[in-house]
């Protein structure tokens, strides 16, 4: 499987078309992301950056069924995500969609190999064995897998959290921030095995962060801001990231003064 | 910090209501019980004021206290020397009858049982205010009567019907009414009672049986005279041998006469109520204790931006302080309305006209105050000491409310268990001392296995809940309910101690009961081979003609039958000159008596039984160091002197009887009538059909029936199931309240768990599978302590029976139907109680719980 691409024509995993979230009402309301359109391709490694507020979270946690839109359309692979009931978005994010969120990723009660098979287990499903040895043995937590939450280390937790998405096998794994409470060795680790994931299983992955150099391990960056999609970079470098984010910055900067009149 | 802690009480209203809840029952109960007994020690006393509001003074003659005793009567001379004191206007004779002895026999030909207001029999002097004739006339001849109106509701006899009525001996004379009366203001009667008129001369010979005679004199004062100095008067001029009395002494000493069952229902009540606040209690710490813990980071920046360790452990108090405070002034207002209720349901159960009179003593703000203000802040002072005791970066670091270990419980519980069982076992097998020091050391070890198992329950909660969670762990989000149940031990550990304690209770008393009746089952089974008694409803004038006896022992299917007479004699204390009372029995049949109720001679013969003769049950015998040659002498009720009789056997095992005598002695027995009789059968005899027509024998005796002695059985699981009901219904608040700990703590939980229901939530888990998950928690802290309840309330049980097996708890008998009921209601009260923290732990916004902090 190759890792570089020029364009980004394949067939996507996760779309989300003209999408409209407002907060509030009246002279309270904030538009968090106004006609947001965007394509993930399926095997892709996406980063979503932006300053605070530009709506890169808002925009995930619509595309992961985790919060409603206000108009347009989001899919997921082939399903139509807006207009589910709650039943139906619970289903969606059990089977199609994995989670990786910035702290707080597994149950206490739980011991390791449990976290990794909640999902599973939650869906009455049966784990396919073999992967789920070839997923713990990427992450290098065999040895681990009898304990609690409590007696594993971050990067541990954090790496428990991305097996669990990914022995699922979703359509798109959703990372929030994965790497925002780790320090930077443990960090490297949990990115890598992203890139891992989906260079070696072919897995499609969007990752909400602010850092440049995790973006960098994406295949493409998507910069927000302003509840709007301004630029995308493909095959960035942390350098090049930053750069785009400081020119971007000042861009944002006067649009936003002059918008404020 | 003051206002920081009321903002914190305003911001969290459901931690607020429900951490009152528990302390408004637990007042309630209190102050309901208080305002219930003095409410309806008032209403009982002006509904006395009003029976004798008419009455100035009244004069009786001393009565005899014996049980058979009827009323002294006082000469007609009498009435006219009081007549002729100072200030009274007019003394006039009456014989009237109010101790039960008067009954109306039913239109069913049996006599109607009375345990409410009495019926009152009288002669007649006039319809006076406040009586009012409402239909007929006065009563004329001897065998006339007018009644009270309440009677014709009653009994359904109207005007121009002939009335039944059983007086005196066992068979009904009859009467026609002629009038009927009522009261001003429309009423039925005064107070419920059956009222009815006789001539003097009817009255005379049917109430009292002596001629020119009467019971009492109803004196009218002139008006200006006060009533106490008539009264003292005229019991001057009486002198000893007389009672004299104001119609105020009546009411009081009607009222007085009511007390030892007030008494007695209001400690039952308190007794339940403390109960109830006991479990209150544990409620109260418990919801203090979570409540402090996930305020532990709020705590903690207070300590941080520099409030004292005092600081803390105030706000704390005063959330206490204000909870306790509301609750008192709600639990109040509830009592009082519960107090008011009760006692307008009783009332009205007693079958009288009482109006129902609200009393709240000042005792019961004081109570309210002190239970609701002082429980709730002891409650909240181990929690605020707590608190004050994190050190301030520990708590804001990160989830402070790590788990205390709990091995200290298991170690003090354990040596508490261990010396409870056994002083248990040195006191059960008498090893130690004599009767009394062994009881002492039961109930020490009773004492002491409580506090152990109270101690002990945090450290046994984690296997024993993972246990019983074991079987609810088929799925994910039940095993995540079982966990989550046996994550926090001393939460769980109080939260279902509080179940705990109304189950054992229940549980303990169901034993008990149940011993109870199969130990008396069985003493009837071994010893009473009787087939059928006839027996009436209790009272002291059920009787019957003894010659229907004969008539019995001629039915070819009767093998044999014994009539029972029964009387209350006098006896001189051998050695001292001290009369005491004693029962005496006496049978046709002595054979056949002491065969049909399994008694057995220890000493002496039973055939010496002659006229000057006295056999004494053992029990009797050992209390008064009486033996067989002694002699011993008794005055019978209706006997001007004593007789010297002598003892002939002494006898072991009775249903109660201490020395019977020849049947020669009972036309001096205050009843001279047989009271019951014990039949036995052929074999082969068809025992409803032999029933039914010894039953029509009795038809001319209205106050006995012909039974299977089988009924007084049933009758007996009857009433231990009627007691047991009512200690199920006053034990089910403090149930109740320990129900409302479970939704408490899991409501608790859950906000405390926000986190973790959203990440389950955002990793697919759907609401019905969240609501599994509280409900699988809920039923295993339920059925906990339910299985805890059960074992103590088993074990206490038990404990009794074993104490008790000499003297009537002979077999143990486990309520093992009951006790199943009480774990399936464990199971329905969780799943109950997980219905509001579950519809809380789905109402969670995912996403808002996953940044929650």
């Amino acid at each position: 499987m190759t890792t570089a691409v020029s364009t980004d024509r394949g067939e996507a995993a996760a779309r989300a078309t003209d999408v409209w979230k407002v907060y509030g009402s009246g002279e309270a309301q904030v538009i968090a992301l106004r006609g947001v359109t965007a394509e993930f391709t399926k095997g892709r490694f996406t980063a979503i950056m932006g300053p605070s507020g530009s709506g890169k979270s808002t925009l995930m946690h619509c595309l992961a069924g985790l919060d409603y839109t206000d108009r347009g359309e989001i899919h997921i692979g082939d399903n139509l995500v807006t207009g589910l009931s709650d039943k139906g978005l619970t289903l969606l994010r059990r089977e199609k969609v994995g989670f990786i969120f910035q702290q707080f990723n597994l149950m206490p009660t739980l011991t390791a190999e449990e976290n990794i098979l909640l999902p599973l287990s939650i869906g009455k499903r049966k784990p396919d064995r073999a992967w789920f040895d070839q997923v713990v043995d990427t992450v290098g937590l065999r040895d681990r897998l009898s304990h609690k939450p409590t007696e594993l280390s971050g990067g541990q937790q954090q790496r428990v959290a991305c097996a669990r998405a990914l022995v699922q096998r979703p359509d798109v794994i959703f990372a929030d921030e994965p790497t925002g409470n780790l320090d930077s060795k443990s960090g490297t680790e949990v990115l890598k095995f992203l890139r891992r994931s989906v260079d070696d299983f072919g897995q499609t992955i969007v990752m909400v962060t602010h850092d440049p150099v995790a973006a960098s391990y994406a295949d493409r960056v998507l910069f927000l801001a302003d509840g709007q999609v301004v630029d995308e970079m493909f095959d960035p470098t942390a350098d090049r990231v930053l750069d785009e984010l400081k020119r971007f910055d000042e861009i944002v900067g006067s649009a936003q003064g002059e918008e404020r009149r | 910090m003051l206002r920081a802690t009321f903002k914190s009480l305003l911001s969290r209203k459901a931690r607020l209501l429900l951490s009152t809840i528990a302390v408004v029952l637990g007042v309630a109960f209190v102050t309901g019980s208080l305002v219930l007994n003095s409410s309806l020690g008032k209403s009982i006393e002006s509904m006395f004021t009003t029976v004798f509001d008419d009455v100035d003074v009244q004069v009786t003659a001393e009565r005899d206290d014996s049980l058979f005793a009827s009323a002294t009567p006082i000469p007609a001379d009498v009435v006219e020397r009081v007549a002729g004191v100072d200030g009274v206007s007019e003394a006039t004779g009456l014989v009237s009858e109010g101790t039960g002895k008067l009954r109306v026999v039913g239109k069913n030909g049996k006599a109607i049982p009375n345990f409410g207001a009495p019926v009152i029999g009288q002669n007649f002097t006039g319809f006076e205010d406040p009586m009012e004739l409402k239909e007929g006339t006065e009563p004329q001849a001897d065998d006339e009567v007018a009644v009270s109106a309440s009677l014709v509701a009653t009994t359904g006899y109207e005007l121009g019907d002939t009335l039944p009525l059983l007086t005196d001996g066992p068979e009904a004379r009859e009467f026609e009414i002629v009038g009927v009366f009522g009261y001003s203001g429309g009423r039925d009667s005064v107070a419920g009672e059956q009222t009815i008129l006789f001539t003097l001369e009817a009255a005379r010979a049917n109430l009292m049986t002596v001629p020119d005679a009467y019971t009492l004199i109803d004196v009218t004062a002139e008006s200006g005279t006060d009533d106490s100095q008539l009264r003292d008067d005229i019991a001057d001029l009486l002198g000893s041998g007389y009672v004299v009395q104001t119609g105020e002494d009546l009411a009081a000493e009607q009222t007085e006469a009511f007390q030892p069952f007030l008494d007695v229902f209001n400690y039952l009540l308190l007794g339940f109520g403390a109960v109830a606040l006991i479990v209150s209690v544990f409620l109260i710490v418990n919801t203090f204790s979570i409540i402090v813990a996930q305020r532990t980071r709020e705590l903690a920046l207070f300590r941080a931006l520099g409030a004292g360790r005092g600081q803390v452990t105030g706000a704390v108090l005063l959330e206490a302080l204000i909870v306790g405070l509301l609750s008192a002034v709600v639990g109040l207002l509830l009592g009082i309305g519960v107090g008011y209720l009760g006692t307008v349901a009783l009332g009205s159960s007693m079958g009288t006209d009482m109006e129902a009179t609200l009393v709240v003593p000042w005792q019961t703000i004081l109570a309210a105050l002190l239970i609701g203000v002082g429980v709730t802040m002891l409650a909240a002072l181990i929690p605020a000491v707590g608190a004050s005791r994190i050190p301030p970066m520990a708590a804001l670091r990160e989830a402070a409310n790590t788990i205390k270990p709990v091995r200290w419980f298991a170690i003090i519980g354990g040596i508490l268990l261990a010396l409870g069982a056994v002083a248990l076992f040195l006191g059960l097998t008498e090893r130690v001392g004599d009767g009394d020091d062994s009881l002492l050391l039961v109930l020490a070890g009773v004492g002491l296995l409580f506090i152990g198992l109270a101690v002990v329950i945090p450290a046994i909660a984690k296997p024993l809940v993972s246990l019983i969670g074991a079987v609810l762990s088929w799925s994910m989000p039940g095993k995540l309910g079982r966990r989550n149940s046996s994550r926090n031990p001393r939460r769980t550990a109080i939260t279902a101690s509080a179940l705990m304690i109304g189950i054992t209770l229940v549980t303990a008393v169901g034993v008990v009961l149940s011993s109870a009746n199969a130990s008396i089952q069985k003493f009837f089974a071994e010893s009473v081979s009787a087939d059928v008694m006839i027996a009436g409803v209790g009272t002291l004038n059920d009787s019957y003609n003894v010659e229907i006896l004969d008539e019995v022992r001629e039915m070819p299917e009767v093998s044999q039958a014994a009539a029972a007479y029964i009387d209350q004699a006098e006896f001189v204390e051998p050695g001292t000159n001290d009369e005491a009372a004693v029962l005496v029995e006496a049978t046709d049949d002595v054979t056949a008596y002491t065969e049909l109720l399994g008694i057995t001679v220890s000493e002496g013969d039973l055939s010496d039984l002659d006229r000057n003769g006295l056999v004494v049950y053992k029990g009797w015998a050992e209390q008064h160091r009486v033996t067989v040659g002694d002699t011993v002498d008794l005055r019978f009720s209706a006997a001007e002197s004593a007789a010297p009789l002598t003892v002939v056997a002494v006898v072991e095992s009775s249903i109660g009887g201490e020395v019977m005598v020849s049947d020669d002695h009972v036309d001096r027995f205050g009843q001279p009538d047989p009271m019951q009789a014990y039949i036995t059968l052929e074999d082969g005899a068809d025992k409803p059909q032999v029933i039914e027509r010894i039953n029509q024998l009795l038809a001319e005796n209205p106050a006995v029936t012909a039974a299977d002695i089988g009924v007084l059985n049933d009758q007996l699981t009857v009433t231990f199931d009627a007691v047991l009901l009512v200690v199920q219904v006053l034990l089910s608040l403090a149930i109740f309240i320990a129900v409302i700990g479970v939704v408490n703590t899991l409501t608790l939980s859950v906000l405390e768990r926000t986190r973790e229901l959203g990440l389950l939530r955002a990793v697919g888990m759907t609401r019905g599978q969240v609501t599994a998950m509280v409900m699988v928690e809920s039923v295993v802290i339920s059925v906990f302590g339910a299985v805890l309840g059960l074992a103590a309330g088993a074990g206490l049980g038990i404990v009794v029976q074993q104490a008790l097996s000499d003297d009537f708890l002979e077999v143990l008998v486990m309520p093992w139907g009951t006790m199943v009921f009480y774990l399936v209601a464990a199971v329905v009260i969780g799943v109950l109680a997980s219905l509001i923290p579950a519809f809380r732990a789905n109402r969670l916004n995912v996403l808002s719980a996953i940044s929650h902090d």
